[in-house]
C-alpha cells in the first residue's frame, strides 16, 4: 500500500532556494507570453530574486543536511555552498546581460526565464543524491543553455554554436545515462548511499561491468567540465554564445558540473582505490596542457578565455586525483578553487562584453583592445587583476587556489602532478600577459567604443574585492579567508564521512 | 478452468478486434462501387507518393507540432498512474498533480500567446 509522505514546512524550508528559482523562471515566461521588452522592473525584480535564493542559502546553512524526498536530494553544506557560487555567478551574468542584449537587440523575457530554469537545473544538480535527480539537473541545465547559446537566432557562429553543443551534450548524455544503468544493474539502487555499500560490501568494485559503468559516467562528466578528450566543442561554443552566457558557462556550469562530479566520485566510486585517481590524474595532464597551449595561440579573445577555462578544469581535476578518504583537504581545496575561478572569469568575461560590438570586427580580437588600459584606467585595472588572478600570481584568489590544490596533491602523493601544474601555470603566464601588453603598451588605431554600464561596472567592482579579499581578506566586517576555507572544508566533511 | 475463464476477456478482445476489420472489409468489398483508376491502384501510403525521392523538404512547422504533441503528451503518462491510484494519494496527491498541471498549464498559455499554435 502507498502511503503519501508527510508534507511539512520543512521540506518546503529547505526547498526555499530552488522554489523560488523555478517561480522565478515561470514567472517571466509569463512576462514573456505577454510583453517583449524587459524593463526596468524586472530587471531589478531578477536581482531581487537571486538575492532571495542567498538569502534562503544563508538562512539554511546551519541545517542539519539529510536526504528528503525518498533520497532523491539532499541539502546539506556541501549543496548550499555551490548553490550560492552558482546563484553568484548567474546574478553576474544577468548584470553583465542588461546593456549587452540592448546591443545586440536580444532584450527577450524569455532569456532570463532560461537563466532562471539554467539555475535551478544547477542546485538539483547540486543537490543531487541519486543518479536519476542527477540526470534531472544535468538535463535542466543544460537543455536551458542549449537554447541559451543559440539565443542570437540570425548569427551564423551562434547558430554553430548552439547546435555543435546540442548534438555532442547529447552524445554525453547519453554516455552518462549508459553509465548510470549499469550501475543500477549491478547495484539493484540509484541512491548515492545505496551504490556505496552495495559496491564495498559485494566486492561489485572489482566488477569490470562496473568499471565500465563508471567510466561513461566519468566521460558524461568530463564533456560538462571540458577535460580533454571531450574538449572539443569549447571554444566554438564559448566563441558563439552571447558573452554573458559564455560566462556563465565557464563559471555556473562547470561549478555546478564538479560538484556533482566530486560528490558522486567522493561518495561511491573512490572507495580506497587509486585506479580511478590514475585516471583523473592522466586527464588533469592532457587537460591543463592542452588548454594552455592552444591558448598561447589565440587571437580571439573568447576563444583564448574558452581554452584558459579548459585549461582551469584540468588544475582542479588535480584536486578531483588527490581526494582521499582520510582527509578533506583536496576537496576543499576544489571548492575554493572554483569560488575564486568563477569570480576572475565573471569579471573577465563582464570586461570582455563591454567591448564586444555588434558590427565589423566584433571587438573580440586581442587587437582591438589596444590602448584600453590608458583610455578606461578602471577597466585596465580591473582586467589586469583578472589576468594576473588567472594566471596565479600573488596576492590574487588565482595564487591561493592554485596553492591548494597543489598542496593538497603533495600531500596526497601526487607530487609529478603538482609540478606539472605549476609548469603550467608558469606558461599560461604568456597568453594573460599578452592581453596586459596590448592594453597599455600598444596605442589603438580605431576609437575605443566601450559600453560600461552601471551593471558591468558592479560586476567588475564586486569580482574585484572578492579576488583580492579572497586573497587575504582579515575577518572584520564580513567573513575573511579563514572563515572561507572553514566553510569549504565542512562543507565537505560529511561526504568524506559518509564515504568511510 | 479457472486460468481459461481468466483470460477468456482477452480472447473475446481478439475475436472482436478481428471482427471488426473482417466485417469491414467484407461489407465494402461486396456493397461498395468499384471504379478503379490509375490514382486508386497506387498502394495506400498515407497520402504521400509510394515511390520518389525520400529527401522531401517538409514544412518546419511540422517539426513543432511534434515537438509540442510530445511536450504535453508527456504529461498523460503522468497522469494516468495518479488516476489509478487516485484515492489512496488523497489530497497530497491531487496538489502535486494541480501544481505539475499548472506548470504545463502555463507552458500552454506560452505557446499559445507566442503563436506556436496557429498554421499560418
Amino acid at each position: 500500500m502507498i502511503s503519501p509522505p508527510p508534507v511539512n514546512t520543512e521540506i518546503l524550508n529547505l526547498l526555499a532556494p530552488l522554489l523560488v528559482l523555478v517561480g522565478a523562471g515561470l514567472l517571466f515566461l509569463m512576462f514573456g507570453a505577454f510583453r517583449n521588452r524587459v524593463g526596468t522592473f524586472q530587471r531589478a525584480l531578477i536581482v531581487i530574486l537571486y538575492a532571495a535564493v542567498l538569502f534562503y542559502v544563508g538562512k539554511l546553512w546551519n541545517a542539519e543536511g539529510w536526504p528528503i524526498l525518498n533520497g532523491m536530494l539532499i541539502i546539506d553544506r556541501f549543496s548550499l555552498f555551490f548553490t550560492a557560487v552558482v546563484t553568484i555567478c548567474a546574478l553576474g551574468s544577468v548584470l553583465t546581460s542588461a546593456n549587452y542584449l540592448d546591443r545586440f537587440g536580444l532584450d527577450r523575457s524569455e532569456y532570463f526565464a532560461l537563466l532562471f530554469f539554467a539555475t535551478s537545473g544547477m542546485v538539483v544538480l547540486v543537490s543531487a543524491y541519486n543518479l536519476i535527480s542527477l540526470f534531472l539537473g544535468l538535463e535542466l541545465m543544460s537543455l536551458s543553455v542549449y537554447v541559451l547559446v543559440g539565443y542570437r537566432r540570425r548569427d551564423f557562429f551562434a547558430n554553430e554554436a548552439a547546435l555543435k553543443y546540442f548534438l555532442l551534450g547529447a552524445f554525453a548524455i547519453a554516455f552518462f545515462l549508459y553509465g548510470v544503468s549499469m550501475i543500477y544493474g549491478l547495484t539493484g539502487t540509484t541512491n548515492f548511499k545505496g551504490i556505496m555499500v552495495e559496491a564495498t560490501s559485494r566486492g561489485i568494485a572489482r566488477d569490470p561491468l562496473f568499471l565500465l559503468a563508471v567510466a561513461l559516467i566519468l566521460a558524461g562528466f568530463a564533456f560538462k567540465i571540458s577535460s580533454v578528450p571531450f574538449h572539443m566543442w569549447v571554444p566554438d561554443v564559448y566563441q558563439g554564445a552571447p558573452t554573458p552566457i559564455t560566462s556563465l558557462m565557464a563559471t555556473a556550469v562547470k561549478a555546478a558540473s564538479f560538484a556533482a562530479f566530486l560528490r558522486l566520485f567522493y561518495m561511491c566510486f573512490m572507495m580506497g582505490s587509486s585506479k580511478w585517481s590514475g585516471i583523473i590524474a592522466v586527464l588533469a595532464v592532457l587537460t591543463m596542457t592542452l588548454g594552455n597551449i592552444v591558448a598561447l595561440v589565440q587571437r580571439n579573445i573568447k576563444r583564448m578565455m574558452a581554452y584558459s577555462s579548459i585549461a582551469h578544469a584540468g588544475y582542479i581535476l588535480i584536486g578531483l586525483a588527490s581526494l582521499s578518504i582520510e582527509s578533506t583537504r583536496a576537496a576543499s581545496s576544489i571548492l575554493y578553487y572554483l569560488l575564486a575561478y568563477s569570480f576572475m572569469t565573471i569579471g573577465a568575461f563582464a570586461l570582455i562584453s563591454a567591448v564586444e560590438k555588434r558590427e565589423g570586427t566584433r571587438g573580440l580580437d586581442i587587437a582591438e583592445y589596444a590602448g584600453l588600459g590608458l583610455k578606461k584606467p578602471f577597466l585596465g585595472l580591473a582586467m589586469a587583476v583578472f589576468m594576473f588572478s588567472l594566471a596565479g600570481i600573488p596576492p590574487t584568489a588565482g595564487f591561493f587556489g592554485k596553492y591548494y590544490i597543489f598542496s593538497a596533491a603533495v600531500e596526497g602523493g601526487h607530487v609529478g602532478l603538482a609540478i606539472i601544474g605549476v609548469l603550467n601555470s608558469a606558461l599560461s603566464l604568456y597568453y594573460y600577459l599578452r592581453v596586459l601588453v596590448v592594453m597599455y603598451m600598444q596605442k589603438g588605431v580605431e576609437p575605443l567604443d566601450v559600453h560600461d554600464d552601471l551593471g558591468v561596472k558592479v560586476v567588475l567592482l564586486v569580482s574585484l574585492f572578492a579576488i583580492l579579499w579572497l586573497g587575504f581578506g582579515p575577518e572584520r566586517l564580513l567573513p575573511g579567508v579563514e572563515s572561507i576555507l572553514e566553510w569549504t572544508r565542512v562543507s565537505v566533511a560529511k561526504i568524506a564521512s559518509l564515504g568511510m | 478452468m479457472l486460468a481459461a475463464s481468466k483470460y477468456a476477456p482477452v480472447v473475446l478482445l481478439f475475436v472482436i478486434a478481428l471482427a471488426i476489420p473482417v466485417l469491414m472489409i467484407g461489407i465494402a468489398t461486396i456493397v461498395g462501387p468499384r471504379r478503379l483508376g490509375v490514382k486508386k491502384k497506387v498502394p495506400f501510403e498515407c497520402g504521400t507518393e509510394p515511390i520518389g525521392d525520400t529527401r522531401k523538404r517538409f514544412s518546419v512547422r511540422f517539426f513543432l507540432v511534434a515537438l509540442l504533441f510530445i511536450v504535453f503528451d508527456v504529461e498523460a503518462v503522468f497522469i494516468f498512474p495518479w488516476a489509478v491510484l487516485f484515492r489512496q494519494l488523497g489530497l497530497f496527491g491531487f496538489i502535486e498533480m494541480a501544481v505539475f498541471l499548472f506548470i504545463l498549464i502555463l507552458g500552454l498559455v506560452y505557446v499559445w500567446k507566442k503563436g506556436a499554435l496557429e498554421w499560418e
